[in-house]
């Protein structure tokens, strides 16, 4: 005989509010990123009303604990409560935008109903900096390079990708299909590479080898930071294989 | 190929109409199926008239070269009409929104619909929605003098109202940009504000004289 297991129907958990879209009459459904249970997807009732109690308490870009009645498709949110609104982002359009970018990376990265509790406590610790920080650019690659290490997806960046020789202390390229760095001898006229200088290779290894505290004091640069965007950008465009949308925003606020 | 009978006991008609109010939104199978034996119990020439309304909605209505709202003709009622003051633009948006705040009599200037807010997550940016012709208005109109945005008081609406404010800020045509009043709904408790609400009720507070 089968044995019947009952299926846990509601939860309570700390969560990011990643993406948000209308439904129906008055309602939304929020894209919710917790540590526990990954991407979940939740309906939020009558939301859209000037007097819904939950109205006020969620929207994108802030964490909540919310108590949710799971549901074989889509699930209901019973309750929410603040735990950070991130007001100083808010206010601020280039924060908001980089805020959306992190969202969206995120959800990029996450799996629905898979536990993730690292994307989670990266997020929120990247926001919290984000409003403590005047480092906008720096923050963003540090993120970003974090988040790939965090999800397995981490370049090569000390031997050559295509002979696994060391690298010397020099100019490289970069291969955003294979995801790492090659040696210019090595390099085959059929990929297509990022030519990447060695100051931006260090920038790339410091930022993936240490924390924010200490990543916060170097000064890489506008010229450096710029080329790891650039670099950045289309590997994980490769990863992803898709468009990162906020990334565009983002572009054009900045 | 014809669509597939998901009703395979009702006759055919009856089952596609039920499938095409069923994209409605907040539509759902059961109400889909009482508004179609409802239309069934109409005499022909109340169905006749609907599925004319319903086909002119896509034909004769147009947007406004102003304002963007819905309407027949190439400017619509509210651009044209003359007793309105043309110094102050309230953007909205969406269309829904006009008739809510006409229908408060609140404000008697004109106004300008967006067709959504930037939703960058979406992939909807300030290219997607009517930025564009908000600008093109305000350069070549002197008499504007105000922008209200009454965009939807949620991060999508507070950065397409920030995108706006920073568009007009570097322009060199000068205007004031206000945004709408925050604050606790009428007849709500407290007991159940939220702290954002409850920040900008009190930031934004008023002597009592002018609120009574």
């Amino acid at each position: 005989m089968k044995a019947y297991r009952k299926k846990k129907k509601y939860l309570q958990s700390e969560a990011i509010v990643l993406k948000v879209f209308d439904f129906a009459e008055a309602d939304k459904i929020f894209t919710l990123l917790t540590p526990d249970n990954g991407i979940i997807r939740v309906v939020a009732k009558g939301v859209r009303k000037p007097k819904s109690r939950m109205g006020g308490h969620i929207d994108v870009l802030s964490k909540v604990n919310a108590y949710i009645s799971l549901g074989d498709n889509l699930s209901n949110i019973s309750q929410v409560e603040i735990i950070n609104n991130y007001p100083v982002l808010k206010k601020d359009l280039s924060l908001i935008s980089i805020g959306f970018y992190l969202l969206e990376l995120c959800e990029k990265f996450s799996v629905e109903n898979d536990p993730n509790n690292d994307i989670y406590y990266h997020l929120s610790y990247s926001l919290d900096i984000l409003q403590e920080n005047s480092e906008n650019a720096l923050i963003v690659r540090w993120f970003e390079i974090t988040l790939l290490m965090i999800s397995g997806f981490l370049p090569e960046l000390y031997n050559c990708l295509i002979s696994g020789e060391e690298l010397d202390e020099g100019d490289h390229l970069f291969s955003s299909v294979n995801g790492g760095l090659v040696n210019k001898q090595y390099a085959t006229t059929t990929d297509s590479y990022i030519s990447i200088d060695k100051n931006s290779i260090k920038a790339l290894r410091y930022l993936s080898n240490n924390g924010w505290p200490e990543v916060q004091k170097i000064n890489f640069g506008a010229n450096t930071l710029e080329k790891l965007k650039i670099v950045m950008r289309k590997y994980i465009q490769n990863i992803t294989n898709s468009q990162i949308n906020s990334e565009k925003f983002l572009s054009r606020v900045i | 190929m014809s669509p597939v009978n998901k009703f395979p006991f009702m006759p055919r008609a009856l089952s596609q109409l039920i499938e095409s109010f069923r994209l409605l939104p907040g539509i759902g199978p059961k109400t889909a199926q009482k508004l179609a034996f409802s239309t069934l119990k109409m005499s022909s020439e109340q169905v006749k008239d609907i599925s004319n309304s319903l086909a002119n909605i896509k034909s004769e209505i147009i947007y406004c070269q102003y304002c963007q709202n819905i309407s027949e003709n190439s400017i619509c009622n509210i651009c044209t009409d003359n007793n309105r003051d043309n110094s102050i633009i309230c953007v909205v948006e969406e269309v829904m929104d006009v008739y809510v705040l006409e229908k408060s009599g609140a404000f008697k200037g004109k106004f300008h619909v967006l067709h959504g807010s930037i939703s960058p997550a979406n992939g909807i940016g300030p290219d997607e929605i009517r930025i564009k012709e908000l600008v093109n208005r305000v350069q070549s109109d002197s008499l504007i003098k105000e922008i209200v945005i009454a965009t939807n008081l949620n991060l999508e609406g507070e950065a397409t109202a920030m995108y706006i404010n920073q568009i007009f800020s570097k322009s060199e045509h000068k205007i004031k940009i206000t945004r709408l009043a925050r604050g606790l709904p009428s007849g709500s408790d407290i007991e159940y504000a939220d702290e954002t609400t409850i920040l900008h009720a009190m930031g934004s507070r008023v002597n009592i004289d002018e609120s009574l």
